[in-house]
């Protein structure tokens, strides 16, 4: 390359003035920042922030160990070890100097979190990306604890999704799996019909006169004709969907001794495994600090992801009303990534840039069998917009369902990679 | 002449001068300037470091899967290949996406950005 000297010069300094924002020994205590939640979207914005200097960052997270749901049906379909999903903080603490807080955050606001012990942890600014909980007063006959212990809805991973793969492992041959799939907005649009196909996936190899049967509030689903054609074409069959003309829309009430789902038009299916995913909300703490005023997800500012209801507190990731954007980690990390230097440029002295937001969802159908949809978003009027979108058609060849699948790897690798080291 | 087809011949003016740059022959300054320039103005690193972060969502050093690594990548090859995928030479619809979400001001931001890379490696 035949830069100048000069150019050479100019290009260095330019990259040093980067630098020159790093933590200023000199200053007698940095800005705050408290992030509540270190999954996906927390970790990547703690990481971020604390990697850019600047500001003192501490992570509050409940588990010692995050557990990935994305890929977490590679798990189902004996494509992954459990513990391929899991990830810890050490990296974060050690590499970027995020302080760990362990323990449950029970509120923020008025420039502190209060721990659910009675500490508190005082904060300039906060984040707040504490995922998702779930609408369990909807159903009769459903709750915690029957997620718990008897029919899991594995929607956060950890212990139903070890309960749900032992149930697929030990169901009688020729048993029925019922997936109740949640009504929309959910964490992880194409999620209950991944998981659909990767149970088929192993129950095609272990157990191939038993079906999976979908029960959907909804009347259509993610990247349906692509699941459908993968469907037909792997496990013949097998695998039906049931859509929201046929269940009128809603579930009444779960069994669990019996483990059956009542539909609203109050037709009763059995199951042998069931798996009932509920409707959601945006992670309790969101809502009791009054982050979602009347309803289920936080409202935010789409550019820099700060709370239009309590000032100074941000939230991103499955707990905010994202706009256009899907409930995904890929979606999470993306408005992270906007928020954190949102965050740097009302903190300290470096510049803010114009946010972006991308998202991408893999989902692997059969054994190197992917598709994917994804899309561009800006901060819109109001709320993130989508600018331009693909996905995967229908009738592409094998050479490109293995691409895919490679792709969704390979991004598994790089952001868990980035993130958690 | 509408708009479009003027982008689509600045664009073209551009992957013409960045496949000399890249042909190695000659290696004009002028031509690494079309690279690392927009409007003779020349692109932000700082602003690169911000873009790339939208990369490393999905690419990673040692290259994983079925993602290609760009770390210390030719600012040149990587315009040109950005090029590519934004006029469907190159036709991987996520890359297809990613490039054509990235302006004039955006791509020489990022091309300074690996070009501060690859001097630290040099
Ligand atoms: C089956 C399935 C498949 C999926 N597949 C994909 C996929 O292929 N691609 C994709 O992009 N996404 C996928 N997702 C979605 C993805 O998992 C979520 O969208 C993502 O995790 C959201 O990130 P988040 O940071 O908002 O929340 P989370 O990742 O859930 O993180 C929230 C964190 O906050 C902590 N926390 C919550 N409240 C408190 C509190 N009060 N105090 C302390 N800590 C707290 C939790 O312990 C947790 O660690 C999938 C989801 C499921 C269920
Ligand atoms: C959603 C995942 C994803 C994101 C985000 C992404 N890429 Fe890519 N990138 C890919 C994949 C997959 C390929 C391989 C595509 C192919 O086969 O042509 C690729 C290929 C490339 C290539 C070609 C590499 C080569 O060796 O020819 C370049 C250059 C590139 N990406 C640059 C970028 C830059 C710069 C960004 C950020 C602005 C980015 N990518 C963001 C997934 C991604």
């Amino acid at each position: 390359m035949d830069l100048s000297r000069r150019d050479t010069m100019t290009l260095a300094a330019a990259a040093g003035a980067a630098t020159l924002f790093a933590p200023n020994v000199a200053r007698a205590a940095l800005p705050k920042l408290v992030v509540v939640g270190g999954g996906t979207g927390g970790a990547t914005v703690a990481r971020t922030v604390a990697a850019a200097g600047g500001v003192d960052v501490t992570l509050v997270e409940r588990n010692p160990v995050y557990m990935t749901c994305y890929f977490s049906n590679l798990y189902l379909g004996d494509h992954w070890d459990y513990d391929r999903l899991a990830h810890n903080y050490e990296t974060m603490k050690a590499r970027d100097g995020v302080k760990m807080a362990m323990g449950n955050a029970a509120s923020v606001g008025d420039g502190r979190v209060v721990m659910s012990d009675g500490t508190e942890i005082a904060y300039d600014r906060a984040v707040v990306a504490p995922g998702i909980d779930f609408k369990y007063d909807m159903y009769e006959g459903f709750d915690e604890h029957v997620a718990e212990t008897m029919v899991p809805h594995a929607y956060k991973s950890g212990n139903q999704l070890l309960m749900l793969k032992q149930q697929l492992m030990a169901m009688r041959e020729g048993g029925t799996v019922v997936i109740a799939a949640p009504p929309n907005p959910y964490r992880c649009p194409p999620g209950p019909y991944e998981r659909a196909s990767m149970m088929a996936n192993w129950l095609s190899r272990n157990n191939p006169t038993a079906k999976v049967l979908i029960l959907d509030p909804k009347t259509k689903h993610s990247k349906q004709g692509l699941f459908v054609e993968g469907w037909n074409r792997l496990y013949p069959g097998m695998v039906e969907w049931v859509g929201g003309e046929f269940t009128g829309g809603d579930f009444l009430a779960v069994d669990a001794q019996a483990r059956s789902v009542t539909t609203a038009d109050e037709e009763v299916f059995e199951a042998d495994v069931l798996n009932f995913i509920p409707a959601q909300t945006a992670g309790r703490i969101a809502i009791d600090s009054g982050l979602t005023g009347d309803g289920d997800w936080a409202s935010v500012d789409p550019a820099t992801l700060e709370s239009t209801l309590v000032p100074g507190v941000h939230v991103l990731g499955d707990a905010c009303a994202n706009g256009d954007m899907p409930k995904s980690g890929f979606s999470a990390n993306s408005q992270a990534k906007a928020c954190a230097q949102a965050v740097l440029a009302a903190m300290t002295d470096r510049r803010a840039f114009p946010p972006r937001f991308r998202n991408t969802c893999w989902s692997l159908v059969g054994d190197d069998y992917g598709i994917k949809v994804g899309a561009s978003y800006k901060a819109g009027d109001g709320k993130i917009e989508k600018t331009e979108g693909f996905i995967s058609q229908v009738g592409e060849d094998d050479a490109t369902h293995a691409q895919t699948a490679a792709e969704g790897i390979g991004w598994y690798e790089a952001m868990t990679g980035e993130i958690f080291g | 002449m509408g708009v479009l087809n003027t982008v689509a011949l600045a664009a073209l003016c551009a992957a013409l001068a960045i496949s000399q740059a890249l042909a190695g022959d000659g290696g004009e300054m002028s031509d690494m300037r079309a690279v690392l320039t927009v409007d003779g103005v020349p692109g932000d690193p700082e602003y690169g470091e911000y873009l790339v972060q939208e990369c490393t969502a999905c690419h990673v050093a040692d290259g994983a899967g079925g993602v290609p690594p760009i770390d210390g990548i030719a600012p040149g090859y990587f315009r040109l290949a950005m090029i590519e995928y934004a006029d469907g030479t190159r036709e991987n619809a996520v890359m297809v996406s990613v490039a054509r979400s990235l302006g004039d001001e955006e791509l020489a931001a990022l091309a300074a950005w690996f070009a501060t890379q690859q001097e630290k490696q040099d």
